[in-house]
This record gives structure tokens, C-alpha cells and sequence, in this order.
């Protein structure tokens, strides 16, 4: 278990991974579903039509009030949790890793509240995929696979999720990534809405992508594409960068926003720790 | 300035390559990043300077540009005239004489000179070598010909004012022929031009260059000061002083003579420009010290000859013997109070009166024995020096030598003689007073000391009568006793030697200044040497038993006359050839240009490497 410390782990035996939804998944689970069943949680009434399961009948609300009431109870249906991990050449070094370690977390708890985990290499195509998993015995086949995924090429997300299995029941997709899309993020997102009722993102930004260390006229050269281009790093063009940066960081968070999707954004400096314990918890995708 | 290579210029072409590097980025270092998708949403002008942006910020560049302009200035040889001599070896010739201490610059002359010797010293490139020669009361190398600046810098600063008149031909001619043995050697001149006539200096071809200094000519100065015998006492003097204006203003000259600290006259005359002034201050006979002879004028920048000194004796006691002399003449002598007299009967001679008198009248037949001694003969005497003739009665007096001192003041037109006697033989005696019967009145040298002879019996004319007769005795007297009235005998002119003759045995000499300090003074041969007499003023002489001063004054036209003159008054051999800029040299500054290019190198290299390895 050497993407996430035990210790860490240790911790997260105690948390959950919540959801904004309810779950719609066809097995049992751990997860509240939008379908009432047999669970223990009572969740309304109805009137009674013939055929129902008279084991369901309100006798109170019969002696009572001499109408016949059928019980309704929450049925805790399972989920699957998709990590999509963007191994884009961008996301090489610590965004990579940090996005592995974020994602080995959020499998480990989602293993443990009996979700089913699948995880995918998001980068010219579907890479490292790893079908429904369920159990926390699974824990250490994610990991491998968290591990496998490896950096290279171009995102291109349209083309991942056409290779992406279609799964039954509900999902949550928590995407890990740069959004450094060529073709913006609006696009992107939407796609993945389309395909899963609900997405989590991270934002993962690296120092070198907010404050790069560079000085002099250098040629940058692009990770992804190859492709150079020239500038002259000085204070002034940093500075204009670093609020180039911000304001883009910004309009992807507002873009989520207005998409409904969960926006967490990430620095690869920040302790994993307190992100897990700290930050996650605080945006509720932990509890 | 001006180019001695311009074709130098040149290598700033170089400077188009280096721009077109930097135009066609070369060297531009490769940074991989995740993505340049933020990047492009910088603007374009923000995130590439352009190409002339680059050039400003780029230290490398305008480094580079600044080397390439020094090495191509310092290509192109650029050099500045200066003040220096053209030669390779230059002979600096500084005036020191007593018109170099005035004052009509910032400081005197002098300094001005000096500091100007030393801007031509520090003009000098390495390779030149120079000397200092000294041109004032005496000549001297004051630095050999040597290429270290601090040792001529130094030898400038020993160099002193002096008051005394200076030889600048003779320091010329020194510093010519120390030139002599280098090539190409210039000589350079720092004086106000009054050094006297050059015009027979010979250089041999060397260049002679001025570096005038002063700029006015208002000086009223003492020419010439003189103590005299009163003409008409003996026992008075005066004092004649000569002022003379060499401005072009008319000035008025204030002339205060003091003896001994108390003031003895003061006199006031207005000065035209050119002219002289003399005045005339009674000093008594019998008053001894120093005369200190001050001049004031209102515009005056030169005070070494506005102050004159002499020294005045009491007027010596004479002893006189009147052997066998008339009463008349014993009181004219016993009247004179420089006169120790004692009379002698007649036929009362002994010769030890030669050795207790200075000087002896005779009344009476002289005796023999007496050349080299000082005397007169009252008459036509036995044993008298002249072999006398025939006699000639009531002689006419004809003319007689006014300027000798025995007769000044004496009146002998119209003195009748009863009877003189011609002298055949006059025993190296010349007639003073001439008459129809030959000399009346003989006088001369006979074996080193003096004699007077008269050819006739004044008691035998009106000449007794006569006032000219107390007059003539007391003449005669002095002029046997050699009383020169004080007349300024121990006077030098400044920065000449004075000598004096001291008895046996003394071997030491203590000579004081005019300003208290010791001066130095040989004795060789028994004789004191005193050369050291650059300052006006008095020198008080302690040797043994000796004690006596003198005095040093300027004195001299020559120096007073300050004006500056712009040019020296050389042989026409001496001028600069035709078409050469004389005493413009050009001074080269590549060498400075080259080691800052050098230093801007090391400067570029330590940012080249700085950059590199950051």
C-alpha cells in the first residue's frame, strides 16, 4: 500500500464518500437510493393498491384512521465510483501522482461503504482500465492500477469515453485533472455529464503551472504537443501569467459551477493529509 | 581630439553582426512544460518583448556594444593636444627669479609655474623622461632626466622663492645643453619672460617653448639706493633712494626710511608710468644702524624691491698729526669732531706718529721713510715727495678737478698765491689744480698710500681766508683716511656673493639671515664666502672677533619691471619650424580605452557566467 501511507488509511476506515445523489444502482449497497426497498429506514407512505405486500401495511394507520397505508422504507442500493484519471502529458511528475493519491483515497473509502470502484487512464484514448471492483479486498488491484497509469499524449476525453464500458446502475465520475483541454473545459464536462449522472472534479495545478521558474527569453516547449513557443521571462510577463492563471482557475471553477459539478481545486504542494482529513471533508465528499 | 588611425573606425562594423544575433535569437534556452495552453492566453505582447525591448534589457548586449565602441576608439588612436611638448624627453625650465614671487596671480607666479610644470608632468606617457632645471639667482638640475613622476613632482616642490635677480639665460643654456644628449627633446619654459636678452642663446636646433605666467605689469620698485657724504658737511649724510613706476598707471609712492627702528623721513611723489622718482633723506653724521628704505605703493605685486637696506657707521674718529702746521689749520681740525688731532712742533717728527695716526699733515720738513704711509705736505717743504723747479710768482689758477674728492666743494677761482714753485719730477703725483706756473695742488699714491703735495705756501695766499680752505683740509683729511662717508660698502645685490677677509685663525663663521635663519658660509684661505643672498634684507656676520654685517638688495630694473611678456626674444634659429604647432603634443588614450574594454570584458564574462549557471 505504498500510494497511500497506512496510516492515512488507517483514518479513512472511519469515513464514507458522500453524494450529492442518490444512488441508482441495481444491487444493494451501502448508498441511499432514489427507489424505495427493504431497508431498515422508513421513508414514506401511500395508499394502498391490490397487490401490494401486506407485510408492508401500516396496521397503526389502519386502527387509527381505518384507511389502509402501505410503508415505504429507503433501499440502499450500491453505486459505482469511476476515478478517471487524466494521464495526459501534462499531468506528468506530481500532478500525475498527486491525482493517483487523491484517487487511491477515494477508492479505499469507496471500497469500504461498498461501492463498486472502476478506474480509468483518461489520455489520447481509455488507458488502464480497470472494470467494477467491489470490496475493500480490491483495494491494493486499484492501487496497482492507479499506479500503472503512466503520462503521455494529448487529452482527448471524447474519445475516452467512447471506449469507456457502460455500467449498470448509477455512477459517480470523480475526474482528476489538469483541464489543460485544447479544447476548453465546457466541452469536456458536458460530455461527462451526459455519461454519468454525477461528476466530482479536481483541479489539480502543479507550482509549474502557476509560478513557473523561468528566466531570460526561453522557447517553451510543450509537454503534450511538442509544439514551442517563445517568450521573454521577466517580473513583468510572470506577473501577467500568474494572473493569466488565476483568472482561468476561476472561469473552470465558475464553468463547473454552472454545469453542477463538484469543484475541488488542488495543489500539488498541499500535504495529502490534509487534503483528505482538511479539504475534502470540508467540500463534503468525505463524511 | 583628433584620430591618428581612423581607418580603426572600421572595426565598429562589427557591431552589425553582433545586432543581427541578437536579431536572429540564436540562442534561446529550451524550458519543457506541461502545456503552453496558458501561455497563449498571455498576450503576445506581454510574454515577448520585442526585439528592440530585448536590446534594452539585456545587459549581455549593451556590454557588448560598449566593448566593441572602446576597442574601435582605441583602434582609431584617438589623442588629445595638450600642453605638453611634443618630444619624447622634455626639459623643464622653471623661473625663479624675484618677479616670479608676484602676486598678481592666484598665489604668485612661482606657484603658478609649478602647478603648471606639473600638468605637463602628468601629461607625460610612460615612456617620456623629463627633467627640472632651475633658472634663478643661481642654476642648478633639480631632477636629472628621469621617467618616475613622483621624483620630478618632488624635485617641483623643493623649488623656493627667491629676491634675488635671476639668470634665465644661464639656465637656458644649461637645460640646452642637457638636452644635448637625448633626441628629440623639447625644452619648456615657465617664466613671466623677464629673464633679460636671450637673443644671443644659441640652442642648436632644440625647441624652446614658453609657458608664460603673470598677467599685469603694476609694480612700483627701489632701483637704487645710495648713502652719500653730505656735500655740504662732512659730517652729515643723505640717503638717495630711486623709485621707479613700471605700470601704466600713474601711482603714488610712499617712501618711509627708518634708522634703527625710528623713523627717519617719509616722502610721497606721485609716480607717472615709466618714470622715476628720486628723493633725498638727511641722515646724520654721527647716527649708526640699519636704514631700512620701505616703499608703499596703492597697486603693487611685487614686495621684494619695495624694501632697501643699508648700513651707516658712526662717522670714524680719524687720528691726524699736524706736524709744524699753522694755528689756522690746527682749528679747522680740532673743529672736526671725526678728527683726533695732535700737534706737533716743529721738528717734534718721530715715527712712531706713523703708527698712532692714520694720517699726517706736514707743516715742516718731512722726513723720509714715509711711502705706504698717508700724508700731506702743507707747502713747498724740504723732503717733500716732488722734486720741485723754479719759482713762479703769483701763479693764475687755471682749472682744477672738480670731481676729485679732495677738492669737491672747493672754490679755487680767484685764489690768489704769491708764489708757487713747478714741479719737475711729481714722484707718481698728478696736478689737481692747474695754474699758469704748473700743478698747484699734487696728489696720488706713492708705495700703497696717499699723498698730497701743494706746490705753494698757503699761509703765502688768501686761500686761508678763504672758506674753501676749512673744506679743502677737511677733504684732504678725508681722503687720506679713505672716509667714504658710509656710503653703502658691505651692499651686495641680492644673490651675489659677498666675501670678506678675516684675520688669522678664524676658522668658523656665523652668518645670519634677514629672517633669523643661519646661512651658510665657507672660509677658505681665510677668506669668508657668503653665497646664500636670495633674500633682502641684512646679514649679521659673527666670525672670532668679527662682527659686522651687510646688507642684500634687489635693486635691479630688470625684475622690477614685471610685465609679462608673452613670448622669449630667441635667436631666430630658435624658433619653431614652419608649420609645426609648437608646444601642442598629442597625448594618446588607447591605452586607457583598451584596459576598460578589458575590465568590461572580465564584467561581460562574469555576467555570461552568471546567467549561464544561474
Amino acid at each position: 500500500m505504498s500510494l497511500v501511507p497506512p496510516s492515512l488509511l488507517q483514518t479513512l476506515g472511519r469515513l464514507g464518500l458522500k453524494s450529492r445523489r442518490r444512488a441508482t444502482g441495481v444491487r444493494e449497497g451501502g448508498n441511499k437510493s432514489r427507489r424505495t426497498g427493504r431497508s431498515q429506514e422508513f421513508a414514506d407512505h401511500r395508499p394502498y393498491v391490490p397487490g401490494d405486500d401486506l407485510r408492508f401495511l401500516d396496521w397503526h394507520l389502519l386502527g387509527r384512521l381505518d384507511t389502509l397505508w402501505i410503508k415505504l422504507f429507503e433501499e440502499e442500493s450500491d453505486r459505482t465510483v469511476q476515478l478517471l484519471v487524466d494521464c495526459s502529458g501534462s499531468m506528468e511528475g506530481d500532478k500525475l501522482q498527486r491525482a493517483r493519491e487523491l484517487a487511491g483515497v477515494l477508492a479505499f473509502v469507496a471500497l469500504g461503504g461498498q461501492d463498486r470502484v472502476a478506474v480509468g487512464g483518461i489520455g489520447e484514448g481509455l488507458s488502464n482500465y480497470s472494470p467494477p471492483l467491489r470490496g475493500r479486498r480490491n483495494t491494493q488491484r486499484v492501487f496497482k492500477t492507479l499506479e500503472t497509469v503512466q503520462p503521455g499524449g494529448v487529452a482527448d476525453l471524447q474519445r475516452a469515453l467512447q471506449a469507456y464500458p457502460r455500467n449498470r446502475g448509477g455512477s459517480i465520475a470523480l475526474l482528476f485533472t489538469d483541464f489543460l483541454y485544447e479544447e476548453g473545459v465546457e466541452g469536456p464536462l458536458r460530455r461527462l455529464l451526459s455519461r454519468f449522472p454525477e461528476v466530482v472534479a479536481f483541479h489539480i495545478l502543479s507550482p509549474v503551472d502557476v509560478r513557473p521558474d523561468l528566466s531570460g527569453d526561453v522557447m517553451l516547449v510543450d509537454s503534450e504537443t511538442g509544439e514551442e513557443l517563445p517568450i521573454t521571462a521577466d517580473e513583468r510577463t510572470l506577473d501577467n501569467y500568474g494572473k493569466t492563471v488565476r483568472a482561468w482557475a476561476d472561469n473552470v471553477e465558475a464553468t463547473c459551477a454552472r454545469l453542477g459539478v463538484t469543484y475541488s481545486r488542488q495543489l500539488t504542494t498541499t500535504p495529502l493529509e490534509d487534503v483528505v482529513l482538511r479539504d475534502l471533508r470540508h467540500a463534503g465528499l468525505l463524511g | 581630439m583628433s584620430l591618428l588611425s581612423p581607418l580603426g573606425l572600421l572595426a565598429g562594423l562589427l557591431g552589425g553582426p553582433i545586432l543581427a544575433m541578437y536579431f536572429l535569437k540564436l540562442r534561446r534556452r529550451k524550458v519543457r512544460v506541461p502545456s503552453t495552453l496558458l501561455w497563449t492566453m498571455v498576450d503576445r505582447q506581454e510574454r515577448t518583448a520585442s526585439p528592440f525591448d530585448r536590446f534594452r534589457r539585456n545587459l549581455l548586449l549593451l556590454l557588448q556594444l560598449l566593448l566593441l565602441l572602446l576597442l574601435t576608439l582605441a583602434l582609431a588612436r584617438p589623442a588629445f593636444e595638450t600642453e605638453a611638448a611634443l618630444r619624447a624627453s622634455v626639459v623643464i625650465v622653471v623661473d625663479t627669479s624675484a618677479s616670479m614671487s608676484a602676486t598678481d596671480m592666484n598665489g604668485t607666479r612661482l606657484q603658478a609655474a609649478i602647478d603648471a610644470a606639473e600638468q605637463v608632468i602628468d601629461d607625460l606617457s610612460q615612456e617620456d623622461e623629463a627633467m627640472v632645471v632651475v633658472a634663478g639667482p643661481r642654476t642648478d638640475v633639480r631632477v636629472p632626466f628621469t621617467r618616475d613622476k613622483s621624483a620630478l613632482r618632488s624635485g617641483l616642490g623643493t623649488i623656493l622663492e627667491t629676491q634675488a635677480e635671476g639668470h634665465l639665460y644661464e639656465g637656458l643654456q644649461l637645460a640646452l645643453s642637457m638636452a644635448q644628449s637625448r633626441d628629440d627633446v623639447s625644452v619648456v619654459v615657465f617664466s613671466d619672460g623677464g629673464g633679460g636678452d636671450l637673443s644671443e642663446l644659441s640652442t642648436g636646433g632644440t625647441e624652446v617653448r614658453l609657458v608664460p605666467v603673470g598677467v599685469s605689469s603694476q609694480n612700483l620698485g627701489i632701483t637704487a639706493v645710495d648713502l652719500r657724504r653730505a656735500p655740504a658737511s662732512d659730517l652729515d649724510r643723505q640717503l638717495f633712494v630711486t623709485v621707479q613706476n613700471f605700470g601704466s598707471i600713474e601711482q603714488t609712492a610712499s617712501v618711509e626710511v627708518t634708522l634703527s627702528g625710528k623713523v627717519a623721513g617719509v616722502r610721497s611723489e606721485p609716480v607717472p608710468p615709466g618714470e622715476v622718482a628720486s628723493m633725498v633723506f638727511a641722515v646724520s653724521g654721527l647716527a649708526s644702524g640699519k636704514i631700512h628704505v620701505t616703499l608703499r605703493a596703492e597697486q603693487d605685486h611685487l614686495a621684494a624691491d619695495n624694501h632697501a637696506w643699508a648700513l651707516v657707521d658712526a662717522v670714524d674718529e680719524h687720528r691726524v698729526a699736524l706736524v709744524g702746521g699753522d694755528w689756522l689749520t690746527a682749528r679747522v681740525l680740532g673743529s672736526d669732531p671725526r678728527v683726533a688731532l695732535e700737534i706737533v712742533p716743529r721738528g717734534g717728527y718721530t715715527p712712531d706718529l706713523l703708527t698712532r695716526t692714520d694720517a699726517i699733515l706736514f707743516g715742516d720738513a718731512v722726513p723720509e721713510g714715509l711711502d705706504g704711509f698717508d700724508y700731506a705736505v702743507l707747502g713747498p717743504l724740504p723732503g717733500s715727495p716732488v722734486t720741485f723747479g723754479d719759482a713762479v710768482p703769483a701763479p693764475q689758477v687755471l682749472g682744477w678737478r672738480r670731481t676729485h674728492p679732495l677738492l669737491r666743494f672747493v672754490e679755487w677761482s680767484g685764489v690768489r698765491v704769491g708764489k708757487s714753485f713747478q714741479v719737475s719730477d711729481g714722484g707718481g703725483l698728478v696736478p689737481l689744480v692747474d695754474s699758469d706756473g704748473g700743478g698747484l695742488v699734487w696728489a696720488g699714491e706713492r708705495g700703497g698710500g696717499r699723498v698730497v703735495q701743494l706746490a705753494f705756501d698757503p699761509m703765502a695766499s688768501d686761500l686761508p681766508l678763504r672758506v674753501a680752505w676749512p673744506v679743502f683740509v677737511l677733504n684732504t683729511v678725508g681722503w687720506l683716511t679713505d672716509d667714504s662717508g658710509g656710503s653703502g660698502a658691505e651692499q651686495v645685490p641680492a644673490g651675489h656673493p659677498w666675501s670678506l677677509r678675516l684675520p688669522e685663525g678664524i676658522t668658523s663663521a656665523r652668518v645670519r639671515g634677514p629672517d633669523g635663519t643661519d646661512v651658510s658660509a665657507q672660509i677658505q684661505d681665510g677668506l669668508l664666502r657668503v653665497r646664500d643672498t636670495e633674500q633682502v634684507g641684512v646679514y649679521e656676520v659673527s666670525a672670532g672677533s668679527v662682527q659686522t654685517a651687510f646688507v642684500a638688495n634687489l635693486l635691479s630694473r630688470r625684475e622690477s619691471d614685471i610685465a609679462p611678456r608673452g613670448q622669449l626674444q630667441l635667436a631666430p634659429t630658435m624658433d619653431a619650424p614652419e608649420g609645426e604647432q609648437a608646444g601642442v603634443a598629442l597625448q594618446e588614450i588607447w591605452r586607457p580605452l583598451g584596459l576598460i574594454a578589458l575590465l568590461l570584458l572580465l564584467i561581460e564574462w562574469a555576467f555570461w557566467n552568471r546567467r549561464r549557471f544561474a
